[in-house]
């Protein structure tokens, strides 16, 4: 019979891959690894979770009962500490403190096709230079809005300049962010991710003139509105005029790619 | 008696306090529900730097062990071009046939030294394997609107600083002086080499009750082609060899995975803490923007794919002399791997090879301003 120390110096390795398996396993048959990474990424996983299983497996079949001392099991415990971490964020999501932290002007991520609408190119001039009227804002709501996503609106801002847009993502209202546009403080923002939440970056619709009081942070919320591109500081900053905001359901995919 | 090997005491002391540390770290800054976002957002992002280098830590141990098992010493030296130069030149722009990224770099390294790869070829493609590839190559031109000047000008930097700084750390150090022998002798002690038993253990008395990697039905495999040098009976047959492979990739991974985790949270911990914005109110003149990029590059622990992005989108609001110091600096020096290179070289390596890392990106970053200045 052997004793719980033997066990433990064959058994060790064994079951800390299994444990990186089953862990892997799991997020992968719940979908719940695009809350980390994005969801191509899933094929990479399904590699990691067949080489666990083979060092397992060698593991177990050539266990050599090295003497196992402290540092050995420093080290195996360590590898299990991110699933210990990702046990604890079940559906959790970047929020408005990743936000305010990655933050450096509207311009964040994508500095495409908006950034030829700057003060000193050509498409500048196609830009209107006189701000919307309450009644041709009014007239623009009778239109049906459109559904893009932010980082559509980003990336072709001229298929929505002056419509009617409904676009979702979470509200954040903030002090600091009044010197990147003018004095208004809030905006509507969601992450794009490139390969994981590591290296996503905040894409951020300002919203005009908002009583948002209500709403609680990184709520997440639809608005509908007017969009708009406006000069600010030379840049052209992405704005929904007179915006109607209403609280949504969290959705199945929080991140953009 | 099932064989017991027991590794010198002692030769682990320096690293028990680190992963100590670590877990200590990891317990107080554990998140807590909903009370605390901050703690929430480094969870995140530390599980996500985690999941996604962990399966390019597995693959590029994976290909170590099969390096090990399969490829011999003779076969990997004959295969070498004979001018220590040119071996240099060549390793830093294998990456273009053999693709890597910065996390499964280190233990195919590991191995390929082992196998007689000589140093300065081996830092060579420690440093130019993540960069000068397609793979980045292509997120370069995505991020860059396919731009082929900055495309181009990525590799060609990237490659001329591999082999630079190879062939200086070949003339700075020697192999005995850099690289950890403990960690090399570790794998052929697991791969049961008779020899390697024998100098450890019992002074020339053979054990002849060694692991080997039998599948069941070929009992003529011994011990496996560990690289150690000397001529043992490798395993015979490509099962043994795999089960070999095997094993080996495992020793890598448990020799060099800590490092990944441990420096995935100190880069959670700058991501989360860190204000990006404050690293742009200092960006004035090109040596500080440059300098500040580099710092940005070795806090965020970025993939040599994503970084290219994060430059991309720092665009209007840095120079693109500092852009590129950003996307050279990240593939070959981070939190993360100057922890796993902990696993591999001694400490005066580790500090010589990231001092030549960061005045080879600054110069070469500060020659591209002035280029650019000239033009403009």
């Amino acid at each position: 019979m052997t004793s719980p120390g033997e066990d433990l110096k064959r058994l060790l390795h064994p079951a800390l891959f299994a444990a990186w398996g089953g862990y892997l396993a799991c997020l992968l048959a719940g979908g719940e690894y695009t809350a980390f990474l994005r969801p191509e990424f899933g094929l990479l996983l399904a590699v990691a979770l067949f080489i666990s299983i083979c060092f397992m497996i060698a593991a177990i079949r050539w266990s050599k009962k090295v003497e196992i001392e402290t540092s050995s099991i420093l080290r195996a415990v360590v590898l299990l500490i991110p699933i210990w971490y990702s046990m604890a964020t079940p559906g959790g999501m970047l929020g408005n403190q990743a936000f305010k932290k990655r933050f450096v002007g509207s311009l964040n991520g994508v500095a495409g096709p908006q950034k030829e609408y700057t003060n000193t190119s050509q498409k500048a001039e196609d830009l209107p230079d006189r701000p919307l009227l309450p009644e041709e804002i009014e007239r623009l709501r009778n239109l049906k809005p459109r559904t893009p996503t932010i980082l559509d609106l980003y990336n072709h801002p001229e298929n929505f300049l002056r419509k009617r847009v409904n676009v979702t993502g979470m509200i954040l209202r903030d002090e600091t962010l009044k010197p990147y546009f003018e004095g208004r403080d809030t905006v509507l923002y969601r992450f794009l991710v490139t390969c994981c939440t590591a290296d996503a970056l905040p894409l951020s619709i300002v919203l005009e003139s908002v009583q948002t009081a209500a709403m609680a942070k990184d709520q997440w919320v639809a608005v509908d509105g007017i969009f708009e591109l406006r000069q600010i500081k030379g840049e052209p900053v992405p704005m929904i005029l007179a915006p109607e905001i209403s609280p949504i359901e969290t959705p199945a995919t929080t991140y953009l790619y | 008696m099932p064989n017991t090997i027991t590794l010198k005491k002692g030769h682990n002391k320096k690293i028990d306090y680190l992963p100590a540390i670590f877990l200590l770290a990891a317990f107080l800054c554990f998140p807590k529900g909903a009370e605390s976002e901050s703690l929430n957002s480094l969870a995140i992002i530390f599980v996500s730097i985690v999941l996604e280098a962990i399966p390019f830590m597995l693959v590029g141990s994976l290909v170590g062990g099969i390096i090990e098992a399969f490829v011999s010493r003779e076969r990997l030296v004959t295969a070498l071009p004979r001018k220590g130069w040119l071996t240099v030149c060549v390793a830093a722009g294998a990456g273009m046939v053999f693709p890597v990224c910065e996390c499964a770099v280190v233990p195919v390294v590991r191995r390929l030294m082992g196998k007689g790869l000589p140093f300065s070829a081996a830092i060579a493609y420690l440093l130019g394997g993540p960069i000068v590839n397609p793979i980045v190559a292509a997120s370069t031109a995505l991020a860059y609107g396919f731009d082929w000047v900055i495309v181009g000008l990525r590799l060609s930097l990237g490659y001329g600083i591999a082999v630079a700084i190879g062939m200086l750390m070949g003339r700075l150090f020697n192999r005995t002086g850099a690289v950890k022998e403990t960690a090399l002798k570790e794998n052929s002690v697991s791969c049961s080499c008779h020899h390697h038993l024998m100098e450890h253990l019992h002074n020339g008395q053979c054990l002849d009750t060694a692991p080997h990697f039998s599948m069941g039905s070929d009992e003529d495999s011994v011990s496996s082609a560990c690289g150690c040098g000397v001529t043992g009976s490798p395993p015979v047959g490509w099962l043994n060899k795999a089960g070999a492979a095997v094993t080996h990739a495992l020793d890598d991974f448990l020799a060099v995975g800590h490092y990944l985790v441990i420096g995935a949270f100190i880069a959670a911990l700058a991501q989360t803490y860190v204000d990006r914005s404050s690293f742009l109110g200092f960006s004035g003149a090109p040596v500080i923007s440059v300098a500040l990029m580099m710092a940005l590059a070795i806090s965020l622990n970025l993939c040599s794919e994503a970084d290219a992005f994060i430059a991309a989108s720092l665009r209007g609001l840095m120079p693109f002399s500092a852009q590129m110091a950003f996307m050279l600096t990240g593939p070959m020096l981070d939190l993360k791997l100057l922890l796993m290179y902990q696993g591999v070289f001694h400490r005066r390596a580790i500090v010589g090879l990231a001092a030549l890392i960061l005045a080879g990106v600054f110069v070469v970053a500060l020659g591209l301003a002035l280029l650019n200045g000239m033009i403009q």
